[in-house]
């Protein structure tokens, strides 16, 4: 077992070298798996020195981060995705836990600012820009504001830890894909072959720095850590019963790479790897790296790490009780709790709707749009659906015409409302429409071909060609805006 | 008399439900403190000390996250945090279906790490 190991991390490592182009792979690598047995834990994750190398801020990194943000290269896989939610005496609630944890962290902040989407998933996210997304599932499930700040202190510590930057490494290239893929079925296999995880080099799969750091965060706020540990059965609960996405992708090649590993035959596992690779990039890149982020370790794991912790580091502080009226007042405040029935009902529609019943999914939406939130993205956009499922072509379009502040949109809802204006022919309403939503989701690239369309119904030759070379710097849209407009020769 | 009838009726048959649903799975702390009902410290309990078999849990005071159990035939109470139970006290009320309203099936969000992974169907 300890020769498979070997074999495994030497693999690993090989990979990883073997890409000259990928600055700073090693770095990525244990940034994404968590600090290794060398750098273990001693004292309060805060102040170790691994994380006092990111007190200071970057001045150009943080630059460059709002030139990206505030402008229109966001690159459209890194867009939101989700409808935004806006309730401003909850958004207010929540951006003040974050002020009260960032008063924990000793270095400089970045910008951190919360924001609510419109899932019923349960896990929030963040993304490099210091956005903090906080789905609806989310607050719908929680029992204390603890446990928010438990989980709003993972997300600030993945910004604060810079995550991201090893992440964005890993995109740099499609060759890291084979890293990435390798190291989630080495993970996968680990957590398979009974190897003990708590010892050795597998140690680096075990460890969440963003669960340290979130957690020294929130004690220094005054919060009760148990929280954490609320949310991380809350989560095994949620994931237990969903189907990890690339679980039957992995269980399919697991076990031929297993083998070959265990048997040393490096060559078969190479070519187990190839096939991996191959199928998993029609699985996408993106799922891959999700589920090895999100997913290499239990969140049972997780918890039993951070339950050590707490007991090695902070004793009295663990006994602390959750505080849940703060949350309770919140959430039963008039305005906020007719805000969040809103959003129930049109959850309840679309729910409904996939069951089939169409005549319930218009009871739902009718109390939906009848709530303080009635003309947001999410509500209308699900009113939209259930007109179309009723035949009421129409007046679906009335729905998404109706929505007020387009800020909120996520690309499917503008998606909707820009294809709508192209079938149309009205390229006019089309462009508007699509640069509300470089504007709002910081990207050129989502709606190129959309773009290049648009013009092309405007007989706009000049812009045509204007875009269509913008196009060409996007390697997933290039292809599909040479067949819409050759180039001029 | 009836409300108390049914707060007796409710109390048995919640700690009946407890008895029969929950139980301490794995003793994580080392020691173990062992405290009276209001939280305060009795004695500690070293791990190689605590039971192997799982231990059905009595009742649960969610007020102050202590679990009730019975160890050498006393009942004594519990932090939770000393203790992994199953089925988990703290669980999530999200069925899988039809969580996500505005996100195609196959969209994504490469730039985003997140607290665990979603709903994958």
């Amino acid at each position: 077992m300890k020769g498979y190991l070997v074999a495994a991390s030497l693999l690993a490592s090989s990979v990883l070298s073997g890409c000259a182009t990928l600055k700073g792979a090693d770095q990525a690598f244990l940034n994404l798996v968590g600090p290794s047995t060398q750098s273990r834990v001693q004292g309060h994750y805060v102040d170790n020195t691994d994380v006092r190398q990111y007190y200071k801020l970057d001045p150009q990194r943080q630059s460059q981060q709002r030139l990206s943000y505030d402008g229109r290269a966001v690159p459209a896989a890194e867009a939101r995705q989700q409808n935004l939610v806006d309730i401003p005496m909850l958004q207010a609630y929540l951006q003040g836990i974050v002020t009260r944890l960032s008063k924990g962290w000793p270095g400089e902040l970045p910008p951190l600012q919360v924001k609510i989407t419109d899932s019923y998933g349960f896990g929030p996210s963040a993304d490099p820009y210091g956005n903090l997304f906080v789905p609806l599932g989310m607050l719908d499930n929680v029992a204390s504001e603890d446990e928010i700040a438990a989980m709003l202190g993972h997300e600030m510590s993945h910004v604060l830890l810079h995550h991201h930057d090893r992440m964005a490494a890993f995109q740099q290239q499609k060759d890291m894909f084979t890293t990435v893929a390798s190291t989630v079925a080495l993970a996968t296999m680990a957590a398979d072959t009974g190897v003990d995880r708590s010892s050795g080099t597998m140690k680096l799969f075990s460890k969440d720095p963003a669960d340290l750091l979130g957690t020294d965060l929130m004690i220094r706020a005054g919060y009760a850590p148990r929280a954490a540990t609320h949310s991380l059965e809350r989560l095994n609960d949620f994931q237990g019963k969903q189907n990890p996405l690339l679980t039957g992708f992995l269980t399919a090649r697991k076990n031929a790479m297993q083998d070959s590993l265990q048997q040393f035959n490096l060559n078969q596992f190479t070519k187990e790897l190839d096939v991996l690779v191959k199928d998993g990039l029609t699985t996408g890149i993106t799922a891959t790296t999700q589920y090895f982020n999100r997913s290499h370790m239990s969140a049972m794991d997780r918890d039993t790490e951070l339950r050590q912790y707490l007991q090695r580091e902070y004793r009295q502080e663990r006994r602390a009780r959750v505080n849940p009226q703060s949350w309770s007042k919140m959430k039963t405040t008039p305005q906020v709790a007719k805000a969040l029935q809103g959003y129930k009902d049109a959850y309840f529609a679309i729910d409904a709707l996939e069951k089939n019943k169409v005549p319930n999914a218009e009871g739902f939406i009718r109390k939906a749009l009848a709530s303080p939130v009635k003309d947001q993205p999410s509500i209308r956009r699900t009113a939209y659906t259930v007109r179309l499922a009723q035949g009421k072509n129409s007046e679906a379009v009335k729905e998404l015409q109706a929505i007020k502040d387009w800020s909120l949109a996520g690309p499917s809802t503008y998606d909707l409302m820009i294809s709508y204006h192209l079938k149309r022919g009205d390229g006019q309403a089309a462009l508007a429409m699509i640069d509300k939503a470089e504007r709002n989701l910081g990207s050129e690239e989502l709606f190129i071909t959309e773009k290049l369309l648009a013009n092309q119904q405007l007989q706009n030759a000049q812009q045509v060609q204007t875009v269509l070379r913008k196009c060409e710097q996007y390697p997933t849209r290039k292809e599909n805006c040479k067949k819409l407009a050759p180039a001029k020769a | 008399m009836n409300r108390s009838l049914i707060v007796l009726l409710t109390t048995l048959f919640t700690q009946g439900a407890w008895a029969e649903t929950h139980s301490i799975k794995a003793f994580l702390a080392d020691p173990v403190t062992v405290l009276d009902e209001q939280g305060k410290q009795q004695r500690e309990l070293a791990k190689k000390d605590a039971p192997t078999q799982p231990v059905p849990v009595l009742q649960y005071n969610q007020a102050l996250d202590l679990v009730q159990v019975e160890l050498a035939g006393q009942k004594v109470w519990l932090d939770t945090m000393d203790l992994r139970i199953e089925p988990p006290l703290n669980v999530v009320d999200l069925p899988c279906q039809g969580l996500t309203k505005s996100q195609a099936k196959d969209s994504r969000n490469n730039s985003t790490i997140g607290f665990g992974a979603g709903c994958n169907q």
